[in-house]
C-alpha cells in the first residue's frame, strides 16, 4: 500500500482542491496551490522509492519499479508546468488545477500497469479531464477542440478496448506480463487482431500517422496550457504503455511488430515534420512537430531491443522540457494584447531584438526539436539511431536522419521570423512577464542545455529504469 | 458453442459502432456510435469470462459501463457548451479549425 | 440475408441524390423550424445528468454490498473510501448549486 503512495498523494491533492473550492470560496487559487503541493510531495515521495525492490502489488495488476517511478517523475513535470503555466488565470475556471490532477493521476497509474485493466483506467482517467480542459476556453475553437478530441478520444477508446477484450478471450487473462508464458497456448486467431486493436488504440492517443488527424486542431483550440499537457503528459504515457506492453507481453513475438511499427515510425517522423513546414500558427506548427516526435519514440520501440527501450525512455525528458519551453512562450505572448487569438509566426517579428531573453527560449527550444548539437535533442536523436543500428535496421537510422533533415527546415522558421528587423509585432511589445512563466522558462532551458551537454546522469537514470525484464527473470 | 455466438455478436456490435463513427456526420450520433463500440466490448468481455469462469472479465465490465456514463456526462455537456455557441450541430459545418 | 442487405440499400445507391433543403430540417407538424423552440431546457439534461452519474455508483455499491462477508473489513474500509470520494463529489456538486433548479 504505501508503494501507491504518490498516487495516493495526487489523488488526494485533487479531491482536498475540489473541497477547498467550494468550502473557502473566497481564497482564490487555492487549489493550484494544494494541487501544487501535493505534485511536488508525490514528487519526493516517489524519488525516495528509487531503490526499491521490483515488485508487483494490487493483485499483480501493477509493478513497482524504476520505469514507473521514472514516469511519475516525467508527467509531475509535465503537470507542474501545466499548473504553472494557467497560474491566476481565472478565466480557464476554477477548476482547471483539479482537473489537471486527475489528468496526471491516470498517467501515473499507466506508469505502473501491467494488466490491461489499468491501462484501460489509465487511459480513461488521462481522458477524460483532458476533454473538459480542451473546452475551458470560451472561443468557438475551444469547444469545437474539445468536440474533436471527445468524439476521436471515445473512437480510440472503444477500439482499444475491444481489442483488450480479444486479448482476453485469447488469453483468459488481463495481466499482459503473464503473456509470454501462455502465448504457446493461447488462442492465436483471437491474440493478433486483439493486439492490433490495442496497437490502434494507442496510436490514436499518440497520434501515431494513419491515426493522427485530430491532434492540430485539438492543439490550436486548446488554451495553451493544456496543450502542453498534452503534448508532454499525454505522449509520456501512450508511449510507455506501448512500450511495456509489446516488451513485457509480447516479446517472443517481436519479429513481427517490430517491423510493422517501424514502418508506421518512418511514415510518422517524416509526414509528421512534413505537414509542419507550412503551418503559420505556432500551435499548429507544435502539433504536427508532435506527430513527428512521436514517429522517433516508436522507433525506440520498434527496435525492440534494450538499447531501444532506454532511447524511448531518453527521449521522452528532453522533448518533454523543449515542448514546455516553447509553450510557455506562446503562454507569455497570449498574456499580451488580444490573448485569446492564437499566436501566428509573423506574431514572432522583431522578438530576437526586443525580448532577447524569451527569444533565447524559443531558439533554445525549437533547436532542441530540431535535434541540433548541445541540446537535450541532439542525444535523445543520437540514441535513437544508436538503437537503430544496434537492431541492424539501417531503414529506421535513415528514416531518423529524413525526420530531423525537414523537422529542421519546419523548426528554423519561427526562428527566421522572430529575427527579421522591420517592425516589432504589437504581441512581442505588451507580452508580460509573469514569476510562473519564468518559473517554467528557467526549468526548460536548463534542463534542455544540461542534458545535450552532461548527458550522463540521466543516461544513468534511464538505464536503470527501461531495465524492466526483472519479471522474467523471476 | 455459444461462445462464438456472442463473440461474433460483439463483433459486429463494434462494427456498426465503428462504421457509425466513419459515416454519420451528427456528432451525437457519433458519440452514440463510439458508445456502442465500448458495449460491444463489455459484451465480449462478459462472454469470455463466462466461458473461463473468471471473475475479472465481469469487473472490466462494470468498469466499463461505469467509465461510459463519465464519458456520457462530459460529451454532452460538451456538446450542448457548442451547441449554445452557433445553435447548430453538424460535424461538417463545424470546420473553423480545418482538418 | 444478402437479398434483403441489398433491397434495402439499393434505393441508396440507385435512387436521386438530393440531400439538403426541407428534407433535412426537423418536422414539426407541418410548422417551419424557423427557431428552435422545441428543445428542452439546459435544466433537464443537467439533472438528467447528474442523476446518472450519481446512479452508476450503485453498480459498484452491489457487488461489494453483496459480498462483504467474504471481504471481511479490509473490502469494508475500501468501500468507504469509495463513498468519502463520492461525497467529495456531492459536496462539491451541492454547493456549486448543482441541485437547485433555477
Amino acid at each position: 500500500m504505501q508503494y501507491l503512495l504518490p498516487e495516493i498523494l495526487v489523488a488526494g491533492s485533487a479531491l482536498l482542491g475540489l473541497l477547498a473550492m467550494v468550502v473557502v470560496p473566497k481564497v482564490r487559487g487555492l487549489a493550484s496551490w494544494v494541487v501544487l503541493v501535493g505534485f511536488l510531495a508525490a514528487g519526493v515521495d516517489a524519488a525516495t522509492m528509487w531503490n526499491v525492490t521490483p515488485s508487483l502489488i494490487v493483485y499483480n495488476s501493477m509493478a513497482i519499479d524504476k520505469y514507473g517511478i521514472t514516469v511519475t517523475e516525467l508527467v509531475l513535470l509535465a503537470g507542474i508546468s501545466t499548473i504553472l503555466l494557467a497560474w491566476n488565470a481565472e478565466h480557464f475556471g476554477e477548476e482547471f488545477p483539479v482537473l489537471v490532477a486527475l489528468s496526471v493521476l491516470g498517467m501515473m497509474g499507466l506508469g505502473g500497469a501491467t494488466s490491461l485493466m489499468p491501462v484501460f483506467l489509465g487511459i480513461e482517467l488521462l481522458s477524460l479531464p483532458l476533454y473538459i480542459l480542451a473546452a475551458s476556453r470560451h472561443t468557438p475553437e475551444g469547444g469545437e477542440a474539445a468536440l474533436k478530441y471527445l468524439l476521436l478520444g471515445a473512437f480510440s477508446s472503444g477500439i482499444l478496448l475491444f481489442g483488450m477484450a480479444l486479448l482476453y478471450g485469447a488469453t483468459s487473462t488481463l495481466i499482459f506480463v503473464a503473456y509470454p508464458g501462455i502465448a504457446s497456448h493461447a488462442q492465436v486467431w483471437l491474440l493478433w487482431p486483439g493486439l492490433g486493436l490495442v496497437v490502434v488504440g494507442i496510436a490514436f492517443k499518440l497520434a501515431i500517422v494513419p491515426f493522427h488527424m485530430w491532434v492540430p486542431d485539438v492543439y490550436e483550440g486548446s488554451p495553451t496550457p493544456v496543450t502542453n499537457l498534452m503534448a508532454f503528459g499525454t505522449k509520456v504515457g501512450a508511449a510507455i504503455i506501448l512500450l511495456r506492453i509489446l516488451a513485457f507481453g509480447f516479446y517472443g513475438q517481436a519479429g513481427a511488430w517490430g517491423l510493422l511499427l517501424g514502418y508506421l515510425a518512418v511514415l510518422t517522423m517524416i509526414v509528421g515534420n512534413l505537414l509542419a513546414l507550412p503551418q503559420t500558427n505556432l500551435k499548429r506548427l507544435l502539433g504536427y512537430s508532435g506527430i513527428g516526435h512521436a514517429g522517433f519514440l516508436l522507433v525506440g520501440i520498434a527496435t525492440h531491443n534494450i538499447q531501444g527501450a532506454q532511447a524511448m525512455m531518453f527521449y521522452l525528458l528532453p522533448y518533454g522540457l523543449a515542448a514546455i519551453g516553447v509553450f510557455a512562450v506562446i503562454r507569455l505572448l497570449e498574456q499580451g494584447q488580444d490573448g485569446d487569438r492564437g499566436v501566428i509566426l509573423s506574431d514572432l517579428q522583431g522578438m530576437a531584438y526586443q525580448r532577447p531573453w524569451l527569444a533565447t527560449v524559443l531558439i533554445v527550444g525549437m533547436l532542441s526539436f530540431a535535434g541540433i548539437p548541445l541540446t537535450g535533442g541532439f542525444v535523445g536523436k543520437f540514441f535513437l539511431m544508436q538503437a537503430a543500428l544496434f537492431a541492424n535496421r539501417p531503414g529506421f537510422a535513415v528514416g531518423i536522419v529524413v525526420g530531423t533533415l525537414v523537422g529542421l527546415a519546419a523548426y528554423l522558421r519561427p526562428l527566421q521570423a522572430m529575427f527579421q528587423r522591420d517592425g516589432v509585432s504589437e504581441r512581442v511589445r505588451t507580452m508580460r512577464w509573469s514569476a510562473a512563466g519564468v518559473m517554467v522558462v528557467a526549468v526548460a532551458v536548463v534542463g534542455t542545455i544540461g542534458i545535450g551537454v552532461y548527458p550522463a546522469p540521466l543516461v544513468h537514470i534511464v538505464s536503470q529504469s527501461a531495465n524492466f525484464y526483472w519479471l522474467k527473470g523471476g | 458453442m455459444t461462445l462464438n455466438y456472442v463473440v461474433a455478436l460483439a463483433a459486429l456490435l463494434f462494427m456498426i459502432g465503428a462504421a457509425g463513427v466513419l459515416i454519420r456526420k451528427n456528432p451525437l450520433i457519433m458519440f452514440m456510435a463510439a458508445e456502442m463500440m465500448w458495449n460491444a466490448a463489455a459484451l465480449a468481455f462478459i462472454a469470455f469470462a463466462r466461458n473461463y469462469h473468471d471473475v475479472t472479465g465481469q469487473v472490466m465490465a462494470f468498469l466499463i459501463i461505469a467509465t461510459a456514463a463519465a464519458e456520457v456526462g462530459i460529451g454532452l455537456a460538451i456538446m450542448v457548451a457548442v451547441y449554445h455557441r452557433r445553435h447548430r450541430l453538424d460535424i461538417d459545418e463545424i470546420s473553423e479549425l480545418k482538418g | 440475408m444478402f437479398v434483403v442487405v441489398g433491397m434495402s440499400n439499393a434505393s441508396r445507391i440507385m435512387g436521386p441524390q438530393a440531400p439538403g433543403g426541407v428534407k433535412k430540417a426537423t418536422y414539426e407538424s407541418g410548422i417551419f423550424p424557423e427557431t428552435p423552440v422545441g428543445y428542452f431546457s439546459v435544466r433537464f439534461y443537467r439533472v438528467a445528468m447528474l442523476f446518472m452519474i450519481f446512479d452508476v455508483a450503485i453498480m459498484a455499491i452491489y457487488p461489494w454490498a453483496t459480498s462483504l462477508s467474504a471481504m471481511r473489513a479490509r473490502g469494508f474500509y475500501d468501500g468507504l473510501v469509495f463513498f468519502g470520494i463520492l461525497a467529495v463529489a456531492f459536496v462539491y456538486v451541492w454547493r456549486k448549486g448543482g441541485f437547485q433548479w433555477h
